[in-house]
């Protein structure tokens, strides 16, 4: 059972008993009042009785006197009508006095008045009162002392009337200091164990009613109250975890990456998020009534668009690419648009760069060519310049006239200019020089996977790596590096058409002449490379890409470069499982 | 004892040799011997045993690189002096400075004017055998 109710019934019972003392005391209150007015009704008409009785007696005694006097017949008739009608009277108000007084219960008292009136008319009708004098006298001292009587009972019943009334008064009073406690008391009570956790319960469930749904009231009792404040949680619980306030809404807007517009059916700005303010460079209050039209310099702004490129210009007037998708706004009876725009500067960045990745690539393989075929040109040219440097050195020894020494010296200096040729044709050919710094592996590793990633060139492969950190740095050209690195793992990624798993490892190791390096292996879950094919990787020209992409000097380069920084590449492939492509680079100042 | 520097030439080029030889013992300093199968340059070195072999460096089968390596194996040429001659493929190949050697060997690149290519076996056989 709880405390209030608890209370309740124990004040339930408080309250009956002030009731039944209540009632007890005005019974007491009636009984005094029926004294009183017992009292009263006997003291006012008894009193006036017996007084009446006496003044009644002493008119009939008087009236007697006169009646003897009177010797007139037409004065003792008035006289005798006058004592008939005072014994008329004297009568009366015996029977009065017998129906007021409590006196009248006094039997002796009564005969008395009784005789008193029976002697009256005797005398009366005999015209005498010599017999009755002494008995008159005797009623009306008897009369004096009833109406003693009378007064002295009537002061009793008087201080008994006001001890009574006395006590009353006081009970009444104690009653009202009671019930005035009690009622205090109640309000108390009320106020400290309903009233106040009742505001409070109040005032926390207009806070969870403005929003604030994380907040929990702190009422506790065990009471109804208690009861109702855990109930209150629990819907206030519930509200949050199975309800998306709209300040949960309001931060997942505000939190946003993308651009967020919202327009009305007239295609002008109703609301936007923090991140279009950011990426636009407007303040809210100037991009709301703008039309969609000024914001969205390029593609269409249409209900149902989806990812399709567009542009957005900001303040500043940059315009801004990004992938736009708009829906019509639904529910509420609202009508309007809801677009969302990623802003794509980063990735169009990235995918410039790895475009000039390759292309930078693309070139070196050219230039590559060029130097394989330059090489070809030049071992096949100066042989037989070689020759006919010989021949003709051997002509102009042999050579009598000066015809023949000066077509001597002329063929010599073609074969000279024809040897510069093909000499400055190698020079521009090979690659271009090295501008070697020091690079942490871990850096020219996670360049080229970023180059990869946002170049969006991984496609379904997922690309792990396991760098030591504590490696040391490498004394390379970091554009060669990567370029070399771009190029292994773009062969890799190649490999898996169907998606696969790209680790990229390094680690510390000991190059050939024990110089401290660095090994960076790229391993590709992809479809491995042919056992005939293995030993040809890095010839010039040798490429299985041929109906796509590759011109078979990617390898060749690679290594030609890695070697070229006193490092080594090796292949190690196994068909249907992988390949892994290992560079050895040297270390900063590592020698052994 | 011939007074003349004996020199082998090997190189598959059947004409270079012969312009190479002709133009060597027009000097009258020269003993010329050519070997134009690089299969049989090291037993012709060993039979021979001249002041300087020429090398070429890209000739079909054993490159003259590989050769040089077979000659330091036996006692007969292991210190026979090498001048490389090449058409010049490499990088390091592509520079005219004479100091540049392959695998400690001077070279001479192809076309090569016969004064300078005696210029140079004189110098090599002329200084202190390793």
């Amino acid at each position: 059972m709880k405390l209030n109710h608890q209370f309740s019934l124990w004040l339930l019972f408080i309250a009956l008993c002030v009731g039944l003392v209540s009632l007890a005391w005005v019974q007491r209150a009636q009984a005094v009042k029926a004294r009183f007015d017992a009292f009263a009704n006997f003291t006012t008409p008894g009193l006036v009785a017996l007084g009446q009785l006496k003044a009644s007696s002493l008119q009939i005694r008087r009236d007697v006197d006169d009646l003897a006097a009177a010797v007139e017949a037409p004065a003792r008739e008035a006289v005798e009508a006058q004592l008939r009608h005072d014994l008329a009277r004297y009568h009366e108000w015996h029977t009065v006095y017998r129906g007021v007084a409590l006196d009248a219960q006094d039997r002796e008292f009564e005969r008395t008045i009784q005789r008193v009136g029976e002697a009256w008319e005797q005398h009366a009708a005999a015209g005498s009162l010599k017999d009755v004098r002494g008995l008159e006298q005797g009623f009306v001292k008897s009369l004096d002392r009833a109406i003693g009587r009378q007064l002295k009972e009537a002061q009793a019943q008087k201080a008994a009337l006001g001890r009574d009334a006395e006590r009353a008064v006081r009970l009444s009073v104690w009653a009202a200091v009671i019930l005035g406690l009690l009622a205090i008391g109640l309000g108390a009570f009320i106020a400290g164990t309903v009233a106040r956790p009742l505001g409070r319960l109040g005032a926390d469930m207009r806070r969870v009613g403005r929003g604030e749904l994380s907040h929990r009231t702190k009422v506790r009792s065990k009471d109804e109250i208690g009861d109702l404040a855990g109930a209150f949680n629990r819907m206030a619980e519930d509200l949050e975890q199975t309800t998306v306030s709209k300040r949960y809404v309001d931060q997942i807007i505000t939190s946003m990456a993308d651009i967020l517009i919202v327009a009305d059916e007239a295609g002008r700005v109703q609301s936007v998020n923090a991140a279009a303010v950011r990426i636009l460079g407007y303040s809210e209050q100037e991009l709301l009534g703008r039309p969609l039209s000024a914001l969205f310099v390029a593609g269409a702004v249409a209900p149902g668009v989806a990812n399709a490129e567009a542009a957005c210009q900001a303040k500043d007037g940059r315009s801004i690419p990004v992938l736009l998708s708009a829906a019509p706004m639904r529910g509420e009876g609202r009508q309007g648009l809801v677009c969302v725009a990623l802003d794509m500067t980063d990735r169009k960045r990235a995918e410039a760069a790895l475009e000039q990745a390759r292309q930078q690539l693309a070139q070196s393989e050219k230039l590559a060519a060029l130097g394989q075929f330059a090489a070809g040109v030049a071992h096949e040219v100066k042989n037989p310049l070689a020759i006919i440097q010989g021949g003709v050195e051997f002509l102009g020894l042999k050579a009598a006239d000066e015809d023949t020494r000066q077509t001597v010296r002329m063929i010599e200096e073609s074969v000279t200019r024809a040897d510069t040729i093909i000499r400055d044709l190698l020079k521009f050919a090979r690659p271009s020089a090295q501008k070697r710094e020091a690079v942490a592996p871990e850096e020219l590793v996670r360049g080229t996977i970023n180059l990869l990633t946002y170049g969006g060139a991984l496609k379904q492969v997922q690309v792990k790596t396991r760098i030591d950190a504590a490696l040391a740095r490498l004394e390379v050209d970091k554009s060669q590096i990567q370029q070399v690195l771009l190029n292994v793992m773009m062969n890799s990624v190649d490999a898996m058409p169907g998606g696969g798993s790209l680790t990229v490892s390094a680690g510390a190791t000991m190059l050939d002449g024990g110089r401290a390096g660095c090994a960076i292996a790229v391993a590709d879950t992809g479809e491995g490379i042919a056992p005939e094919h293995l030993a040809k990787m890095f010839e010039p020209f040798f490429t299985t890409k041929r109906d796509k992409k590759g011109t078979g000097l990617g390898l060749s380069v690679s290594k030609t470069i890695v070697e070229s920084h006193g490092g080594t590449m090796r292949i190690a492939s196994e068909p249907g499982k992988g390949t892994v492509v290992t560079l050895v680079l040297p270390a900063t100042g590592g020698q052994a | 004892m011939s007074l003349k520097t004996s020199v082998l030439i090997v190189d598959d080029e059947t004409s270079f040799t012969f312009f190479v030889k002709k133009n060597l013992e027009a000097s009258g300093r020269y003993d010329v011997a050519v070997c134009n199968e690089a299969a049989k340059a090291v037993e012709r070195a060993r039979a021979l045993r001249p002041n300087l072999i020429l090398l070429d460096v890209m000739m079909p089968g054993t490159p003259g690189e590989e050769i040089a390596v077979q000659l330091k194996q036996y006692p007969e040429t292991k210190s026979t002096p090498i001048v490389f001659l090449t058409a010049l493929v490499k990088a390091e190949e592509t520079s005219t400075d004479p100091a540049h050697e392959i695998g400690g060997h001077k070279f001479v690149a192809k076309p090569v004017k016969m004064q300078e290519l005696m210029k140079v076996i004189d110098e090599v056989v002329a200084s202190p055998r390793k």
